[in-house]
Formats: C-alpha cells, structure tokens, sequence
C-alpha cells in the first residue's frame, strides 16, 4: 500500500510530463537510415573478417554511455543549482 | 603520492564512471525485461487478444487470390507460416508496394530466405487453399543468425472453412505454458525443456545428441518439423559455397517417442572452423494445447575433421517458474504468514501499479525526442540480417590461422589506446 501510493505519485509526476510531450507530433525517421545500414552491412561483414569490427562498437557503445551519465550529470547539477537557496 | 591525493585526484572520474555503470545496468535492467517483454510480447492467455501491435484490415483479392492483410504499426521482421493442420506454411517474400507473396505448403520461410522487415506499412498474405485454420504473422529480431528463436512474436486472424474473415479479437491462439513433466520420474519440471547438447563424429558424419524432456501430450508425436529444428553458423563467415548451401537451412530433427534423449544426425561435411549451433523447441500445439519454445546455442570447433571443443553457450528454456511474493495463510499456528502479509501489503507494489508505466512509454515513444532514438533502433532492427560479405579472400590456405591471430591483435591493440584516452578523459572531466 505505501509503495503502492509512492509509485503512484511518481506516476502522475511522469504523466505530467508525458501529457506535454505527447501534444508533440509523431518523429518521423527516414527509412532510408536501414537502408544505408544494409548497404554498409556487407563490407561491414567484409572487414569483419580481419579486424574486430564489435570491439570497434563495443568501444563507441561504452563511450557513449559515458558521455551520456557525464552529461546527464551535469543536467542534474545545473538543475539541483536552480533551487532556491541552493548555490 | 598519498593515497589522500589520489582519492582527491580521482574521484570526479570515479564517480562519473560509477554512474556510467548504474545507468548501464538500469537500462539493462529494466528497459530490455521489463518494458520490451510487456510491450513488445505481452502476456498471452487463453482467449486474450495477441493482436497488439499489428492491426488485421481484413481480406482482399488480389491477382484473384485471396489475401490477409495487415497493417503493421511498428517494425517487425520475419516470416509467415500458418499454425493450424494441416501444416501449412505461407513463406513471405520481400514486401513490395502493398503485399507479400505466399508460396506452397511444406516449406517454411526461413528455410527459404525469406524474411522481410516492414514498419508502418500494409502487408497481406496470399491464402490460397481452403483450409480451415490459424494464419499468422510471425516475428522475431532477426534470422539463423541470432540466437533468439524465429516465430516468437506473432499475430494471428482465423480462417473458417469457407474463407470468412473471422475477428482477430476472438482468438483463443496462445495458451498459458505447462510444466514439462519429467519422464523418469513423472514430477513436473519447471526449469528446463533441454538439458544437454552434444556434438558427435567426424567432420563428415556430425551428429547432435540432444538430451530434452517430453510432455505426455508429446509423446507418440513423431516428425514434426514444426517443433525442433537446427541451424549452424561458421563463425568468421569463411564458408565454401558448398558449406554455405548447407549450414544455412534448418535442418529438420525427429521426435523420439516418449523419451528424453535423442541422437539428430546432421551428416553433412564440415570443414574445419567453429560452428555455432541453434536448436529451437518451437511453440506447438498438441491436443490443444500450446507449450513454450525453447532454444539452446551450442559451439563446437572441427580441427582436421574431428571435433575438438564443444561448449554449450546458452539454454533458454522460457520455463522457469516465477519467483511470485505470495501471501500465506494467517493463522494462531502461522504467525509469521500474518506478518508476511503485512510487509507484502505495505511494501510489496502491485503488478497493476509497475504497468501502467509502460503505457507512458507507449505515449511518448513516437514522440520527440525518444521518436529519434526509437525511431532509428527500429530501422536498424529492421536490417537483413542474412547480408553477405561485399567481398572474402575466397579459400586462402592457412586463412583462419593468419585472420584469427591478427584479430585478436587488432582487438587488444584497439582496447589498450581505449583505455589510455578513458583516462585522459576522466582526468578532463569537471564536476
């Protein structure tokens, strides 16, 4: 039941948000990114065959997200600095 | 310099990458769990609409056939078969402009090639026989080369005997799973449909010897393609084009009756190399009633025509019993139930209250900005995955003895300038 009421604040809390973004049209991506990726795909298998091509990705995927947490971060902090009170 | 300093030194770089990794094992945690398995493939049970993300239009003609047609809403891929007797799989080709083509029984789609992958658009299914059946839309993430079974996710329209469309929202398709009972000793098995793989023999003569568990339903059914199935994969992708005509079909395994052990023979020739092996229990339904599917992946490495390593990589049987919070009985003999229930009802949120986040990420999941990110994993998801390499070195001798090592060389070389630019980057960061 306590739980129950915490998630249930922390749900209409999101839907607030989730209200004004959904006034928001539908993004549209272009289905010419799949396209692209299935023509790269070949030479992609290509120089699989001789240098490690998801090493590559696993380093981009790591970066990423680390970058990501860095500036999601720095988001917070900016957004904790604007409390009244708070320097 | 003291370890003070250091700490001092540090900890802004620890601390981000910290971060990093709880924002890592969240998304892991709960995005791929929590919200794909509710949104992307609910929870079936009897009776219950499975028709969730593909919208049945109804029938047209088409070339004077008849076709089912759908309107597909988000990205799916894969193929089409029917699941009702007689068996009767409808393979999809490439989606053109407004439908895919059915050919003739007793092939399935992905023995054939042909997957497709569609997002947002009007697809249909030439039924071009009279039987009276399920039709339905099968999809999964990828092909042979995945490890999750194909026709995992699927929606289905019925077609009575005299070709009637019949409403998708009244079809009892998918039934809750039933334990898998234990043949030796007849105790419902909730943890496991395989148990062991192995493979046998020479490169000429390899066979897989499959240890699973029966039904009772299951017994007496023998030849069933529809149920088990395997597929090989070299790694490295070095095929000959024989290899290659070979190792992409599935192979169709018999059912040993009323027993758990079985030896598949393959008999095809191996070349050397390692061999990823996928052997699908598939979702069938006998007498009724529709039990689980289940995959296991399996390697094993051939070295001058004889097996030298095998090792099982996965089994996922979609069986296990869910560790459920239940209440128990409150009673004078029974107290701790009591205070059991009490931190179950104070503390323990409901199923009802954890889902109904997942429709908030429904409503803005098309929307900006998580319509870009979706949006563009649903195109990448949507790339054939049986692509073939642009260009190989064609049958290089000693090829795998030069490419494996410098791979490996490559991979470390690229891990270890990582490693030095991670920490120049930590030491960047301003908190």
């Amino acid at each position: 039941m306590i739980t129950d009421v915490l998630v249930l604040f922390i749900y209409y809390f999101i839907l607030l948000i989730v209200s004004v973004i959904s006034l928001a049209g539908d993004v549209t991506i272009s289905g010419s990114i799949s396209a692209a990726i299935a023509a790269v795909k070949p030479y992609y298998m290509s120089l699989d065959m001789i240098f490690p091509m998801v090493t590559l990705l696993a380093i981009f995927a790591i970066q990423i997200v680390f970058e990501g947490a860095y500036i999601g971060y720095r988001l917070l902090k900016w957004a904790y600095t604007k409390i009244p009170g708070i320097t | 310099m003291k370890p003070k300093q250091l700490w001092q030194r540090e900890k802004r770089g620890l601390f981000i990458i910290l971060l990093s990794l709880a924002i890592t094992a969240i998304i892991l945690a709960i995005f791929p769990s929590k919200a794909a398995a509710a949104i992307a493939e609910p929870v079936f049970t009897t009776g219950e609409n499975i028709a969730t993300q593909v919208q049945p239009l109804g029938t047209t003609t088409i070339s004077g056939n008849l076709v089912y047609r759908w309107q597909v809403l988000t990205n799916i891929e894969g193929c089409i078969v029917t699941n009702s007797p007689p068996k009767r799989y409808q393979y999809a080709q490439w989606y053109g402009t407004s439908w895919i083509y059915s050919g003739g029984g007793g092939f399935g789609p992905c023995e054939t090639g042909g997957f497709f992958a569609l997002a947002g658009q009007t697809i249909g299914v030439t039924i071009s026989n009279t039987n009276e059946g399920y039709f339905c839309l099968f999809w999964g993430t990828g092909g042979v080369t995945l490890n999750e079974p194909l026709h995992k996710k699927r929606v289905c329209v019925y077609q009575s005997a005299s070709l009637t469309y019949e409403p998708y929202t009244e079809i009892p398709l998918v039934y809750p799973p039933l334990p898998v009972i234990d043949p030796k000793t007849g105790v419902a098995n909730f943890e496991t449909r395989f148990t062991n793989i192995d493979a046998t023999g020479a490169s000429t003569s390899i066979a897989l010897d499959i240890d699973y568990y029966l039904n009772t339903d299951e017994y007496g059914t023998t030849n069933r393609p529809d149920m088990i199935q395997a597929s090989f994969i070299k790694q490295g992708g070095l095929f000959t084009s024989d290899e290659q005509v070979h190792l992409q079909r599935k192979l169709i395994l018999p059912l040993v009756t009323g027993n758990n052990a079985t030896l598949m023979p393959v008999a095809h020739d191996f070349d050397d190399g390692t061999y990823t092996t996928y052997v699908n229990f598939w979702n069938i339904t006998t007498n009724g009633v529709t039990f689980p599917a289940t995959n296991i992946v399996f390697e094993f490495e051939i070295d001058g025509g004889v097996i030298v390593s095998e090792t099982i990589i996965s089994i996922e049987n979609g069986l296990t019993a869910a560790d459920e919070i239940t209440y128990q009985e409150c009673s004078l003999t029974n107290l701790s139930g009591c205070f059991v229930n009490a931190l179950i009802y104070l503390f323990v949120p409901s199923d009802g209250s954890l889902d109904q986040f997942l429709s908030l990420w429904e409503q803005v999941r098309t929307k900006p900005p998580f319509g870009y990110i979706t949006g563009v994993i649903d195109q990448l998801e949507a790339v054939d995955t049986n692509a073939t390499a642009a260009f190989t070195f064609g049958d290089v001798p000693f090829q795998n003895e030069i490419f494996s090592p410098l791979k490996t060389l490559f991979a470390t070389g690229l891990w270890f300038v990582y490693a030095i630019y991670f920490l120049i980057r930590v030491q960047k960061i301003r908190l």
